[in-house]
């Protein structure tokens, strides 16, 4: 470790962060491929068929397929376009959704970058990626598109505080806003997770995160039945690839925020599983296994959650963000923060 | 009056999304319908001549 520091004298940080970026960022766009393949399988499953399972063994290797046949396609700028907010559309939707992953922590100090303001980073990192939406509508010159473009950033505009409104209870139970403080906050096992004090702000937060990431049952900014693609109509070839793998990575991350706020991030559910030891090493014990195995749930009741419901109607969304999920996050605030002046206190902290 | 209560905890505790949920899940282990083409085929009838008919029998008359 020595010599290769020494042999990169003073570039060293630069070289060293950049290594721990790439760490993270090819097993996630990995993952946004076996997403999309598991995506397919499930749907495939319920709907009583097989799914993809001609390109290598169990169809396995189909997501490479489906890049090469992306990276093969031209990329075709429709008359009229804005050609520069054309392009700079998708890197504005990527930028952000790989950007926010620098604060998750997938164990104790494994962080990129453990700073204080975590969540508020998250947070904004997260309203940004409707900026790409926005102008991939706007730029491209296409009714559809531009349709696409008004719905996403309505329903993103109102779920985003709903959304808000469901961190400020964990906030609150947690007293911090640094996530690793979060999860060390829900030590003690699967009674102490955030979930159970803050039920309804988990469902809220759930919810409004399929909305967020305009994946069905919410999404209209897509809506094939109505405006063919929505925002993205125009793009093809690497182009559209780009936001598709914007579209999950934002996805996968939801899914490790509702991991790390409500249950209990890298924590086993049982502390006793920390004990049996294997050569040194807790096999059981808390670690990255157990925060990928509550993504891999949540990622799941997300693709249930497609095959079932049909798509709500516009002013349903509309509705149910501003009429139901405020208020219910409102009021649950409110309770949260009169039980943590009574004895019951210990219950929501 | 009982109705409505009843109605109101049904839609708050999402009664129903859970129901079509059950009910999507029992899907996920049944047997699969699919015909995998070139290796399967269904049966087909010696007198079949392209027509787009539905067949009564699973042979294929």
């Amino acid at each position: 470790m020595d010599a290769v520091q020494s042999f990169f004298g003073w570039t060293w940080p630069g070289v060293w962060t950049l290594a721990k970026i790439v760490a993270i960022a090819v097993p996630l766009i990995i993952s946004v491929a076996y997403l999309t393949l598991a995506e397919r399988k499930v749907i495939g499953w319920i709907q009583v068929r097989i799914g993809p399972n001609r390109v290598g063994p169990l169809g396995l290797l189909q997501p490479f397929a489906d890049v090469f046949k992306l990276i093969f396609k031209e990329i075709i700028v429709p008359t009229g376009a804005s050609r520069y907010l054309f392009f700079i559309a998708p890197i504005l939707s990527i930028g952000p959704a790989l950007a926010a992953w620098a604060v998750i922590p997938f164990a104790d100090g494994l962080v990129l970058s453990d700073i204080n303001a975590g969540l508020l980073y998250v947070l904004a990192l997260s309203s940004m990626g409707v900026y790409g939406v926005i102008l991939a509508g706007w730029a491209s010159n296409s009714k559809y598109a531009f349709l696409g473009a008004l719905r996403s950033a309505a329903q993103i505009v109102s779920y985003e505080i709903a959304m808000g409104f469901a961190l400020v209870g964990v906030l609150m139970a947690a007293s911090t806003l640094n996530i690793s403080g979060i999860v060390h906050g829900q030590e003690g096992g699967a009674a102490y997770w955030y979930i159970w004090p803050l039920l309804p702000l988990f469902v809220v937060y759930l919810v409004s995160g399929i909305a967020e990431t305009n994946r069905h049952p919410f999404d209209v900014a897509e809506g094939e039945s109505e405006i063919v693609a929505g925002f993205h109509v125009e793009y093809s070839g690497v182009a559209f690839a780009v936001f598709f793998l914007a579209e999950y990575m934002n996805m996968i991350m939801i899914a490790a925020l509702t991991a790390i706020m409500f249950l209990g991030g890298w924590l086993s559910p049982w502390p006793q599983l920390n004990e049996p030891e294997i050569f040194g090493w807790h096999p059981l014990g808390d670690g990255p296994g157990w925060l990928f195995a509550k993504m891999a749930a949540v990622l799941f009741i997300f693709l249930w959650i497609r095959v079932t419901f049909p798509r709500y109607r516009y002013d349903q969304i509309m509705r149910l963000g501003w009429k139901v999920f405020i208020p219910v996050t409102l009021v649950w605030i409110v309770f949260i923060g009169a039980m943590m002046q009574t004895r019951f206190a210990p219950l929501f902290h | 009056m009982i109705q409505r209560v009843r109605d109101f905890f049904n839609s708050v505790l999402l009664a129903e999304l859970f129901k079509g949920l059950w009910l999507t899940r029992s899907y996920i282990f049944a047997r699969k319908v699919t015909v995998q083409y070139p290796e399967e085929k269904t049966p087909q009838s010696p007198r079949f001549r392209g027509l787009h008919a539905l067949r009564r029998y699973p042979n294929g008359e």
